[in-house]
């Protein structure tokens, strides 16, 4: 009876080890210029729903995607709650209605961070151990 | 000719896609520009419906739109687009100018919107014309005919927008408008009422109204009303021959009252979706040296939507609509209209898709319905009972 709890035990440890491996941590990044240093998941989801582009005593601010990868799967998975097709209907349905346009999107880390650094008010995602030098951090709380 | 033009524009929607192109700067600012078509096939067993001959399958089922837009200051944007259909008869390929507006926020929660601006009106009234969005080929028609497209789906006037952020509960965001409605010439509408011997050849409606929906109260949950009134003028002229008379006489048409109600709501969740809306209209309508004439309809509709795999969703709908609630036996295929939907929605790729749909309708509503069942597209006599099926397939960049 013994060595079937182990060999549960054993089996499931080894599922959630699998598991966490496929997981990927994520940072926020942001332009210089982005006076805050920490961000709600709400305020998160809304910039990249685009309901919100302010953020405290910054008064505009645009979201920009990584797109494709790990880490944009990521990102949707904990503060967007859609897929990759959902979030691309909804930002068809702004553009379709005249109140948005789609953000831009980029392939790599890198990419994403030399636009947030070049664009006032960016806010970026990008894996945890990426090189950003000069970018912001902003913390998830 | 016309099929052409479109198939350049599905070459230009691909061509687009794949470069793309669809970002262009002209001086200091970007402009971006996007597009949609889509192209059906309907096939009904009994009644013709929407305007369309589907008894015998029918290809006449075309809609497309073009926008461009700009973003010029952090604060200010401005864009159009225009829209076509042909759709049996409704739409009759004469392009509209869909949309055309400037927007200026001023905060998250204050903007203002001026122009030809889309009617925010339950989930999909502003966004019903571009299948691409859609899980299924054809809304639910009780709370989204496609018919009367043209009885709300824009105004020219002026929109107060906003949203405020409620920690940890989502944002409450609201919209209230107020504007002229253009005729819609080749709706429903003047389509229905030709049946009865009118031909309209004005109509004049204000529409004021207003949008209330609470996002995210927990992930992925909406709940929102919305609100509309549209008194208007009608004029034209009526055939006699409706009346066992000869000749024709001037039609004029005032509305009495015309209210709308909606409530809705809509949970997104990952692969699942579900949502669920309700109207309530009470209208009438004085038609003068003849008669008053009025009712309080309704509809509803529940859908569900799951996405099995990446490019494969299924989803299933009951919607149903009553011309006039207090008709006394509403089971009568006059008094409602019923459609259980199932849908396979299929994507091809990130800017084409297919659906394949089943329709399956009881009832067809009143002689001023003009929901998808017309006297004249069917000279044999509505039928009680109508299974269609509808392929769709829609491109957008």
């Amino acid at each position: 009876m013994r060595s079937l709890q182990f060999l549960f035990l054993a089996v499931t440890a080894s599922v959630c080890v699998a598991a966490d491996a496929g997981r990927i941590d994520i940072k926020i990044i942001a332009n210089p210029s982005v006076r805050a240093s920490e961000i709600s998941r709400d305020d998160l989801n809304r910039i990249f729903l685009m309901t919100k582009s302010s953020l405290g005593a910054t008064e505009h601010v645009e979201p920009v995607l990584e797109k494709g990868g790990a880490a944009y799967e990521m990102f949707l998975k904990s503060y967007i709650g859609r897929t990759d097709s959902a979030l691309m209907t909804y930002y068809r349905s702004l553009v379709f209605t005249g109140k948005a346009s789609i953000p831009k999107s980029f392939a790599s880390d890198s990419d994403v961070a030399l636009y947030v650094a070049k664009t006032k008010g960016a806010i970026g995602y990008v894996t945890s151990d990426a090189k950003t030098p000069g970018l912001k951090t902003l913390e998830v709380r | 000719m016309r099929a052409l033009c479109v198939l350049s524009f599905v070459a230009a929607c691909c061509g687009l896609a794949s470069a793309q192109w669809n970002e262009f700067s002209v001086g200091a600012k970007t402009v971006q520009v996007h597009g949609f078509l889509s192209q059906g096939f309907a096939v009904s067993d009994q009644n013709n419906f929407l305007t369309m001959k589907t008894s015998n399958g029918s290809f006449a089922f075309t809609d497309f739109g073009f926008n461009a837009s700009s973003q010029l200051t952090d604060n200010f944007r401005v864009g159009a687009q225009i829209y076509d259909r042909n759709i049996g008869v409704l739409g009759k390929w004469h392009p509209q100018l869909d949309w055309a507006y400037g927007d200026y926020k001023l905060k998250d929660w204050l903007g203002i919107r001026a122009g030809k601006v889309k009617t925010v009106l339950g989930l999909y009234n502003d966004t019903q014309d571009v299948d691409s969005l859609h899980t299924f080929a054809l809304l639910p028609q009780s709370v989204y005919p496609t018919d009367l497209r043209g009885s709300t789906i824009a105004h020219t006037g002026v929109d107060l927008y906003g949203a405020i952020g409620i920690e940890s509960r989502g944002e409450i965001a609201y919209t209230a408008y107020t504007g002229a409605l253009p005729f819609d010439r080749y709706g429903g509408y003047p389509h229905g009422t030709q049946a009865l011997g009118v031909t309209l050849d004005h109509l004049s409606t204000r529409q004021t109204g207003g949008d209330l929906r609470w996002n995210n109260l927990t992930d992925g949950l909406t709940f929102g009303l919305s609100f509309i009134t549209q008194p208007y003028e009608s004029a034209g002229t009526v055939d006699l021959r409706i009346l066992g008379l000869t000749g024709i006489a001037p039609y004029e048409g005032d509305s009495m009252a015309d209210h709308r109600t909606q409530f809705y709501t809509e949970y997104r969740r990952w692969r699942l979706t579900l949502q669920g809306e309700y109207y309530r209209e009470t209208w009438g309508i004085d038609v003068k040296n003849y008669e008053k004439l009025g009712a309080d309809s309704r509809g509803w509709y529940a859908a569900a939507a799951y996405r099995v795999a990446k490019r494969l969703e299924f989803g299933t709908y009951h919607s149903r609509y009553y011309p006039d609630w207090k008709q006394a036996d509403l089971s009568l295929p006059t008094n409602h209209i019923f459609d259980q939907a199932i849908t396979a929605n299929i994507t091809l790729n990130s800017f084409w898709g297919v659906k394949l749909e089943g329709h399956f309708m009881d009832g067809y509503g009143e002689f001023y319905s003009f929901r998808g069942f017309y006297p004249q597209d069917n000279p044999q006599g509505l039928k009680p009972h109508t299974n269609l099926f509808v392929i769709r397939t829609g491109f957008n960049f």
